[in-house]
């Protein structure tokens, strides 16, 4: 098995699922994965596969941010009316599109830095690798995610109370 | 005792602190009730941005608009460009003739016409009539007193006139002897325009001209539906001949170029052919005659990296993106999907279907025939 194999059968699915999380989109996380993985092609060394995948996913995603943010816009749109559209989906329930919805909206919330701490860790990065792709010191991270976990876990309660509210009101 | 600190703790949780700090961590999360509810409380975020964040996963895909969507049929992307070229010549010739304020006569290089026929020499001549020589800027000379009435019957009156206008004999040339038939002749045209008033002339040109743009659309839209019809029959030239024939007939009347451009197009029936000529006829300016070609369709092997040598499905070329190639399958209306960077003659990449991206396969692509192994 080649490097390029063994990189890819190591870290794809995790770098779409982190892309995923973070885009909201399975089709741009794909694409950026993708891109992702050319690159590594055309590195010849690589010292840390997995910090260096995640960083430059984290990196294309910025610029495409800042390239485009009219596309960006125009795409979050389209899945968020996507989303709206698969509340009506058969395959899944109402009650799981409600809740990737509050998720969504939860992780929005944080701020940009404790975002990318917090889904980078769930896929596995240790404290280093997060502060090498953050740019911050590692001494930081555990309190990043401290902090990011904690606002993720209010937000989202929140955001559910505030659904069950408007349900009451619906129903009275 | 130390207060809680709540990045300690998670550093600690993630087991991302060495040894010594761990133990000393786990004493105080053992003996202090703070330290221990912090603790506590820790564990719960954890486990509760986890498991927040796992609903994201559970994401729409086909979001982007992409070529790739699933079909039920064989894409013919040629033949969608060769329509949508021909459709817009057709309605830039129609927009073109509509529009058009100048008289077309004038761009008629020579007008004969011939001596009276009986019955039709009774027609009306303005005092500001257009003076066909002035116009015309030709040495024949005219005499409106034979011309037709603006209200003569075309068809009918036709085959007795014996008034041609270049241009036009130049279109009635290049159709078939059915479109010849069945198209009407353009000789009123001319007529019609030294006869008139000026704008009365204008007005029946543009009327018929409009007439001539809206045949000559609908006929290339059947010209385009035919062209589908006979790709599989192999005979799609000859029947796009003898319809592009007649379409260039009706769109001749209006504007020869313009028409000359369109049946160019049709008949060349390659991106590359038609895009250019095509809509630099849409200006009017003659089109650029471009060598019939067919479409290659080139298709690769694609394996997967970890099976046996000879194990693979063919894919056929969807498109470059960098260096990057993209693949779909040859046959079949699969949703598999592959890409690839290519270096030394191979390509190295991964295969996913998109309706389930949860799965990719690394891939090995080399070129192959377009045939199923």
């Amino acid at each position: 098995m080649s490097d390029t194999e063994r990189l890819f059968l190591t870290y794809h699915a995790a770098l779409v699922r982190y892309l995923t999380r973070r885009l909201g989109d399975r089709d741009w996380a794909e694409e950026i994965a993708q891109e992702t993985f050319v690159r590594a092609l055309r590195q010849e060394t690589i010292v840390n596969e997995r910090s260096w995948l995640f960083a430059v996913a984290t990196n294309l995603v910025r610029d495409e941010a800042r390239k485009d943010i009219r596309r960006r816009r125009h795409l979050e749109l389209l899945a968020a009316e996507q989303r709206d559209a698969h509340v009506e989906s058969p395959d899944i329930t109402l009650e799981r599109a409600l809740d990737a919805a509050d998720a969504r909206r939860a992780l929005d919330a944080l701020a940009e830095r404790d975002r990318q701490a917090l889904l980078l860790r769930e896929e596995g990065l240790d404290y280093p690798e997060i502060a090498e792709i953050l740019g911050v010191a590692v001494g930081s991270v555990g309190t990043t995610l401290s902090r990011a976990r904690r606002r993720l876990a209010e937000s989202y309660e929140a955001q559910v109370a505030a659904r069950a509210q408007r349900g009451q009101h619906a129903a009275s | 005792m130390p207060r809680p600190d709540e990045g300690l703790i998670h550093a600690w949780l993630d087991g991302q602190l060495p040894s010594d700090e761990a133990a000393r961590i786990e004493q105080l999360a053992a003996t202090d009730p703070e330290w221990a509810a912090a603790v506590a409380e820790a564990r719960g975020f954890v486990a509760a941005s986890s498991r927040i964040l796992s609903a994201l996963d559970n994401v729409p895909a086909g979001v982007i608009p992409q070529r790739t969507a699933p079909r039920t049929v064989r894409p013919l992307p040629w033949w969608t460009k060769v329509a949508a070229a021909v459709v817009i010549v057709a309605g830039g010739s129609v927009l073109v003739v509509q529009r058009s304020s100048a008289p077309v006569i004038a761009t008629a290089p020579v007008v004969r016409v011939a001596p009276p026929v009986a019955g039709t020499a009774n027609a009306p001549t303005p005092a500001n009539a257009l003076q066909p020589q002035a116009v015309l800027n030709t040495p024949t000379p005219v005499t409106p007193k034979n011309a037709l009435p603006r209200e003569t019957p075309r068809t009918a009156d036709a085959p007795q006139r014996a008034v041609s206008v270049e241009a036009n004999v130049h279109a009635i040339a290049g159709a078939s002897s059915e479109a010849r038939a069945a198209a009407p002749p353009p000789a009123p045209l001319a007529l019609q325009g030294v006869v008139g008033s000026q704008s009365e002339a204008s007005q029946t040109r543009q009327g018929m001209r409009g007439d001539s743009g809206r045949a000559a659309s609908q006929l290339l839209g059947n010209a385009i539906q035919m062209m589908r019809d006979a790709q599989s029959k192999d005979i799609a030239a000859e029947r796009v001949a003898n319809q592009a024939g007649a379409a260039k007939t009706f769109a001749a009347a209006a504007k020869p170029s313009v028409a000359d451009s369109a049946v160019t197009s049709m008949k060349s029936a390659t991106p590359a052919a038609m895009a250019a000529p095509a809509l630099r006829a849409v200006g009017g300016v003659a089109a650029e005659r471009a060598t019939p070609t067919r479409q290659r369709i080139v298709c690769y092997l694609v394996r997967s990296a970890n099976a046996a040598a000879d194990a693979g499905i063919v894919m056929r070329f969807i498109r470059m993106d960098a260096d990057t190639l993209r693949l779909e399958p040859a046959l079949g209306t699969s949703t598999l999907r592959a890409w690839a960077v290519w270096s030394d003659s191979v390509g190295r990449g991964a295969m996913t279907a998109t309706n389930d991206r949860r799965g990719a396969v690394p891939v090995i692509v080399t070129r192959s025939a377009c045939a199923v192994p």
